[in-house]
């Protein structure tokens, strides 16, 4: 690694971690499961719920997917890809080692280290200066690209990680699109996220360039129940959860690599949604593309949310039609058991687009063992589904979750790189 | 029957919607209405801030240290081509700020029509804490609406400070829209209602999404430069004296109205990380654990200059000092900031694209925030921000009562 | 895609459960109804379809005018649709479809009037309740619907295919003549071609792949295609626009505008098919979502393959939205008296922004247009959306009728 003098010992706290200081347990959160923190604004002192302070670190899995779970996901997320530019296999390491010592004092609101004069801050006080892990968890995924020759990595590709396919209603942009390396970054606020990024980057800049990102906020539930989408929908209702999730998430499958086990195949689609449009659409329409109703989010054969649709009653679509997207998405047979998968995104809003609409859509994040048999099986059944008129996929991209860490002298994708 | 889904405002200017809140106690100048916060089961989603009075909401109420946290502002090109198309584009600004504010189910309009509203808050639309304030651009008042001789008396359009770098883009417009809530979605679901209510009539130029951090750990939120930010701004009777025009030079109608000056400011903010914390806390003169003044040890002690003229302690050229250099002659430059920070995507270098949503408000512009941002020319912090959009607006005078409108002393 | 899924040729649906009479007493355990049901049918307005009755509740309901919310259930042991009537049999309320043993929450504003409620019990006789006067002091409620039936829209609707086979027609001699300047090495003239043959296309007016994989392989995007531009998947009239502007030789772009005609001719051979033009339930969307599809692809620069024809196609969507409109206008006439005329000056104003991008009367395709132009063919094209979304929702042909 050719480093720069200066950016070594602005690093070093960093570097320690991995080997050594980052096992301090973490705060409180963790046993007892929920801690109260602060959130954010006039809302705060009134927010419903209390949400966790931290969440752990090490273990068999990463966190972020189902710690905490979907239905109780943190308020405020960023999706970021990057472009790994580490010289050679021992630069990439120490990459991952370096995300790993940030990632594990983050997660747990352990502030750098002073540096002493002569230095800067090592943390940038976005969060002020105990820096508290309000909720974070940095969730670390690698690309197909990261398997090219770069790093004489390809033999030990995870079965089936590959660039994300174009699917039939895509429109996307390079500039939005794959990248070596993802990281989810979820907190209870914002700045949590802006925070947590930056310093990530900050510590990484010399063998990783930001590609692309996305900021995204999770809705509270309105009123109750599985949060809302965009178009007014709750989404999120029919994802597995227990032991189902668990079973359909992390990787076991003896055909991949030994390395690989426990890690989880993530999908980002980066989804504008064409809000205007969908609002001159009449309700029955919009209920008939997703299948449920818009204000109870029951199926529109059910009465409640938590209804489960009967398509056997239903075979000729009469009451949900055959390419709402619930049925198209999860047929409910025992033969599409397997394909189902963990959703866990967040709403988007940028500025304007060119014709003056609103640049605002989904961040789409879906967890699975074998993204060929649960979500581009998914996908392709969902291709021409009358919802696509209203939805522009534009980014994203497949990525392999790396496993968990699971002790303080572990780093990510340790396995992988040794 | 005229079946445009825009006809039922009429309506509603002049009385429908008018609801009163229906009773609810007062947090901080809000009202959570019981009956949202018992179904929605989060008090958060009921609160509402009150929308008649002689002033718009959004600027002291709430006041810009309990501001809600999340934001967006937006700035609009009038496509309206009359003076009665303009009215009618601020009535109907009126009846939907009214609304939404107030929170409560949305209308059913039939089965001939599309929903009325988009359910991005579920089927009870709570307010969800919503303001919104409306503000009109120097460039309202040129020949099309004939309101020329009725232009507020400072009003301009915003001009390049020495270290600028303004992006047409994100500059100026006719109108301005700052809408803040308690959670984005309300943010988001309320710019989207407002925009489909009056299409046609007025385009989105540009808008930035903004949030506010929560206290870490007490009082004032940071900005992403992780300076406490806001700490100085007048509170009470003395922001209410600095804000509120009441020069008797200014047109009648203006009399309520505020300036609003709107700066859109990217932050290096890894150029910034690489600055040591000495010459960080010197270019703010704030303590940037504590948000102390350097010559202080708590975040509210106020700044001794007289006691350090050559700036020994808080240099001259320090950001605290030259926008508020506590001078008897200076007080009447002060101003009120209620600001948010935003997070775009990436710039062409792989640096993150994120900043300062800079608001501010007062009663004279140019003995204001002019003359503040004049003295700040070239200090020290210019080299790590660089402000590339917004623009000056006037802020209307608050709708008075259900019969009155935005904007309304101004065409009549 | 949309088509009211009552209006297709019925299809048996398998009976499920055997519950007959009325629905709250034949539930069975496994959670059909939810909690909803119960506290709603405390307070009265709890209305139930079962297969031979309609809102017998109705009878006994309380008479107030104003904001009234129901809880529908099915008792039945098939689907069904349940409406609400006002006197002059205008519908004012529906639930377009729901399953045995459910429940739906239904919100309504009721005007004072008399109203009752309409069962369709899939392959059940309809059945209906009392009509019940409500008095009060309620405004007018919602803007009440005339039914549509599909043989309403069935003249409209030739009257379209009548009119999309003559642009049709026209759309293929151009593409001959572009087949000409191809065969003669005339590019110059065969860009000014193409731009007059996609707008001819547009002007068939088939919007959002309404005219499904044959209009896609006459009008396509490489969007969505595996190798992008330069996909075997992609062609017709955006793939000839691609080879004119990005330097592809004639002879390739000759064998692109053969195989764009052979497409044209598909359609116009299969124009009569329901996926075609051939279903007159799609015109009423047709009359909305041709300009959508113009803001979504045309305006936005999605659909731009380098000829830079955005506002050109945007004329022409609005001109044959007008002509969309002017068929169903008649049908439009007695439920929204003024939809037309409101929808025609806003078309108008439209075109007009659009116009005043062209110098000397020609588009221009390089030309930005300034700020003020944009903003005028953005509120433009807006406001007239709004105005036309309405055209499906009151001409839906629903079940019932």
């Amino acid at each position: 690694m050719a480093s720069k003098p200066g950016a070594v010992s602005r690093r070093s706290f960093l570097k320690g971690t991995a080997t050594g200081v980052a096992g301090t347990a973490v705060a409180g959160g963790a046993a007892a499961g929920i801690v109260a923190a602060s959130s954010p604004g006039a809302g705060a002192a009134v927010s419903a719920g209390a949400v966790a302070a931290a969440y752990p670190f090490y273990g068999p899995n990463q966190a972020g997917i189902l710690t905490p779970d979907p239905a109780r996901k943190q308020a405020a997320s960023c999706v970021a890809a990057f472009d790994v530019t580490a010289a050679g296999k021992s630069d990439l390491a120490v990459l991952l080692q370096t995300l790993t010592g940030a990632i594990a004092a983050l997660t747990a609101g352990r502030p750098p280290a002073y540096l002493g004069i002569g230095q800067p801050p090592a943390d940038s006080d976005v969060l002020g200066p105990a820096m508290p892990a309000d909720g974070l968890t940095v969730t670390v995924g690698v690309g197909a690209s990261l398997f090219d020759a770069r790093y004489g990595l390809a033999a030990r590709r995870p079965a089936r990680l590959t660039t994300m396919p174009v699917f039939p209603d895509d429109a996307p942009e390079p500039a939005w699109t794959g990248g070596d390396l993802s990281l989810q970054v979820c907190a209870n606020n914002a700045d949590a996220v802006h925070h947590a990024t930056r310093l990530i980057m900050k510590h990484t800049r010399d063998w990783m360039q930001l590609r692309w990102k996305m900021h995204g906020y999770a809705s509270p539930a309105r009123p109750s129940g599985a949060s809302r989408n965009l178009l007014g929908f709750k989404d999120g209702t029919a994802n597995p959860a227990g032991s189902l999730a668990t079973s359909l998430v992390w990787i076991d499958d003896p055909a991949e690599p030994a390395w690989a086990r426990g890690g989880s195949y993530q999908v980002v689609r980066l989804i504008r949604m064409l809000v205007e449009f969908w609002d001159r659409v009449s309700l029955s329409e919009q209920e008939n593309m997703f299948g449920r109703r818009r204000d109870s989010g029951a199926p529109l054969d059910g009465s409640a949310e938590a209804d489960v649709p009967d398509y056997a009653a239903d075979p000729a679509g009469t009451v949900i039609p055959l390419d709402a997207h619930i049925r198209l998405a999860n047929p409910r047979t025992t033969a599409t058991a397997p394909q189902r998968l963990i959703r866990r995104s967040y709403n988007y809003d940028l500025g304007v687009d060119v014709n003056g609409n609103m640049q605002a859509g989904h961040v789409f994040l879906a967890y699975q063992q074998d993204v060929e048999r649960q979500f581009a099986t998914v996908q392709r059944r969902l291709a021409g589904e009358p919802l696509v008129d209203y939805v522009q996929p534009f980014g994203g991209g497949y990525f392999f979750v790396l496993p968990g860490v699971r002790s303080s002298s572990g780093w990510f994708g340790q396995g992988l790189l040794t | 029957m005229n079946p445009s889904r825009r006809n039922f405002l009429k309506g509603a200017v002049s009385g429908a919607a008018g609801t009163a809140l229906a009773g609810g106690v007062l947090i901080e100048g809000a009202r959570v209405d019981a009956n949202a916060a018992t179904t929605t089961g989060d008090p958060a989603a009921g609160m509402t801030y009150p929308f008649h009075g002689p002033n718009q909401a959004g600027i002291l109420t709430p006041g810009p240290a309990s501001k809600q946290a999340a934001s967006v502002v937006a700035s609009f090109d009038v496509t309206a081509t009359s003076k009665a198309g303009l009215a009618e584009l601020l009535q109907a600004l009126t009846s939907r700020a009214r609304v939404l504010t107030a929170g409560g189910t949305p209308p059913d309009l039939g089965v001939g029509q599309p929903p009325s509203d988009s359910d991005v808050l579920g089927p009870a639309m709570p307010a969800d804490g919503l303001t919104i304030t409306v503000g009109a651009g120097a460039s309202l008042f040129d020949g099309r609406f004939g309101l020329a001789s009725r232009k507020p008396l400072r009003l301009t359009t915003m001009t390049a400070f020495p270290n600028d770098a303004l992006e047409d883009a994100w500059l100026h417009g006719d109108l301005s829209i700052q809408l803040c809530a308690n959670h984005a979605d309300a943010v988001h679901h309320a710019l989207r209602d407002i925009t489909r209510h009056t299409r046609g009539a007025m385009q989105p130029r540009w808008k930035m999404q903004g949030y506010a951090s929560p206290p870490r750990p007490s009082g004032t939120g940071r900005n992403l430069l992780g300076f406490k930010d806001g700490t100085a701004n007048p509170t009470g009777s003395l922001a209410t004296s600095l804000i509120w025009v009441d020069n008797p030079a200014e047109p009648a109608w203006a009399r309520g109205g505020s300036y609003q000056a709107v700066r859109l400011i990217r932050m290096l903010v890894e150029f910034w990380d690489r600055v040591s914390i000495t010459e960080q806390e010197g270019m703010f003169g704030r303590r940037r654990d504590s948000g102390a003044p350097l010559d202080g040890t708590s975040e509210f002690d106020t700044p001794d200059f007289a006691a350090d003229p050559q700036g020994n302690v808080i240099p001259l050229d320090s950001h605290i000092r030259l926008a508020n250099p506590r001078t008897t002659a200076t007080e009447n430059n002060r101003l009120v900031r209620r600001s948010y920070s935003y997070d775009l995507g990436f710039d062409d270098n792989g640096n993150m694209q994120a900043g300062h949503i800079f608001l501010a408000y007062q009663q004279d512009l140019e003995r204001q925030f002019i003359t503040v941002q004049k003295r700040l020319v070239d200090e020290p912090l210019a080299d790590y921000v660089q402000p590339f959009g917004g623009g000056y607006f006037y802020v209307l005078p608050g709708v008075r009562d259900s019969a009155d409108w935005y904007g309304r002393g101004l065409l009549a | 895609m949309r088509w009211g899924k009552w209006a297709t040729a019925a299809v048996a649906v398998a009976v499920v459960g055997g519950g007959t009479g009325t629905a709250l007493m034949v539930l069975p355990g496994s959670g059909g109804v939810s909690s909803a049901v119960a506290s709603a049918a405390a307070t009265g307005d709890t209305m139930t379809m079962t297969d031979t009755s309609c809102a017998s509740e109705w009878a006994k309901a309380p008479t107030s005018a104003g904001g009234r919310t129901f809880t529908i259930t099915s008792g039945a042991t098939v689907p069904g649709e349940v409406n609400l009537d006002n006197a002059a049999g205008q519908v004012v309320a529906e639930v377009e479809s729901m399953a045995p043993r459910s429940s739906v929450r239904l919100s309504v504003t009721l005007g004072a009037g008399s109203y009752r409620w309409y069962c369709y019990p899939q392959g059940k006789p309809s059945t209906h309740s009392a009509p019940i006067a409500l008095t009060g002091a309620a405004g007018p409620g919602p803007v009440a619907v005339s039914p549509v039936a599909l043989s309403d829209l069935a003249g409209p609707g030739q009257q379209y295919e009548t009119y999309a086979a003559g642009s049709l027609a026209t759309l293929a001699a151009k593409v001959t003549q572009i087949q000409g300047d191809l065969r003669a090495g005339r590019l110059a003239a065969a860009r000014t071609d193409w731009l007059q043959a996609q707008m001819d296309w547009e002007l068939v007016g088939a919007s959002y792949d309404s005219f499904g994989d044959l209009g896609q392989a006459v009008d396509g995007l490489p969007a969505g295609l595996p190798r992008g531009v330069a996909d075997p998947q992609f062609t017709g009239l955006h793939r000839l626009e691609y080879g004119l502007w990005h330097g592809q030789d004639a002879a390739t772009l000759e064998t692109v505008a053969t195989q764009l005609q052979a497409s044209i001719g598909r359609v116009r051979a299969n124009l009569s098919s329901p996926g075609l033009a051939g279903d007159p339930a799609q015109l009423p969307v047709r009359a909305h979502e041709i300009l959508e599809d113009a803001l979504r692809d045309h305006l936005s620069l999605m659909d731009n393959e380098g000829g830079g024809a955005g506002y050109a196609e945007t004329y022409a969507d609005a001109q044959v939205t007008r002509v969309v409109l002017s068929e169903l206008a008649p049908l439009i006439a007695t439920r929204a008296p003024s939809l037309v005329s409101t929808a025609s000056g806003q078309l108008s104003a439209l075109q007009s922004a659009l116009f005043a991008t062209t110098a000397n009367f020609q588009w221009q395709p390089a030309k930005p247009a300034t700020r003020a132009q944009r903003d005028k063919i953005d509120a433009d094209i807006d406001a007239t959306l709004e105005t036309l979304s309405v055209v499906p929702d009151i001409l839906e042909v629903h079940r019932g009728q």
